[in-house]
């Protein structure tokens, strides 16, 4: 990792929490410096890892809470 | 779209669509964070229920004066119910204490077949798996940011942490579920 980009950065770039100047700042750090690249790709595949849609939340559970709403 | 802050007024001015929109617009987000944190399906939901009557009840009271920031807000009502839960339980959430639980129970039969759904019970398990191996403080981090959708300013700013530790806690965790993924996978390997 260079003395400019973080992990901070690429956590952040990862999330789209950068700014565009950190963004672009960010992007030509992991496109120019193999390591960065490297610890860029190990992060996106390890937080993919995560992408899973919980079981959805009963209709039954909607309901009470509008109906408490509506009291 | 509607924004939150409009949809909050509109309720306290008693348009009841106003809260079933903010209902269906948050439900999945809170309701994931929730799931993670405790890992139960069923006491998930309890918790959520809960979240959301004392976000109405606060709505009626007029309590609410986080303009434009109701999803925070609503998760820091969640978050501090979890909370509530396990000190009330006297247990912070163990490691390693995965409840027997199937999406069976939850998912109706006839929306998935028997192949998607292996695929999604195991896929859910291994999920579940790398979360419950952090420490809580980093699990945090990673739910909410990750499924929460919160920003990690937010999120620093819900736990009262530094931005700083947030992403130093989401670092460790990225870190140990790598390891933890290279390890499970040179086992399949072996």
């Amino acid at each position: 990792m260079n003395k400019t980009t973080t992990y901070n950065d690429l956590l952040k770039y990862a999330y789209n929490e950068s700014g565009l100047t950190d963004g672009d700042r960010t992007q030509r750090a992991i496109d120019g410096d193999p390591l960065i690249q490297g610890e860029y790709n190990e992060l996106i595949q390890v937080i993919s890892q995560l992408d899973v849609t919980v079981p959805p939340v009963s209709e039954k559970c909607i309901d009470n809470i509008l109906q408490f709403a509506r009291q | 779209m509607m924004d939150d802050k409009d949809l909050v007024r509109l309720y306290q001015q008693g348009n009841q669509e106003a809260i079933t929109e903010l209902v269906h617009r948050y439900k999945q987000r809170i309701h994931s964070t929730i799931y993670f944190l405790v890992k139960n399906q069923e006491l998930a939901e309890d918790l959520f229920q809960e979240t959301f009557i004392k976000i109405i009840s606060s709505l009626r009271n007029k309590a609410y004066s986080e303009q434009g920031k109701f999803l925070p807000w609503a998760l820091r009502i969640a978050h501090n119910l979890v909370i509530d839960h396990f000190r009330k339980e006297k247990l912070m959430p163990l490691q390693h204490d995965s409840e027997e639980f199937s999406v069976f129970d939850v998912i109706p039969a006839n929306s998935r077949n028997a192949v998607d759904q292996i695929i999604y019970d195991e896929k859910i398990a291994t999920v579940r798996n790398l979360l419950e191996r952090l420490p809580y403080e980093q699990r945090e981090v990673v739910i909410l940011r990750h499924y929460a959708g919160l920003s990690f300013k937010e999120i620093s700013k819900m736990l009262d942490i530094n931005i700083n530790t947030a992403l130093g806690r989401m670092h460790y965790a990225v870190i140990k579920m790598r390891e933890m993924v290279e390890k499970e996978s040179i086992r399949i390997k072996e």
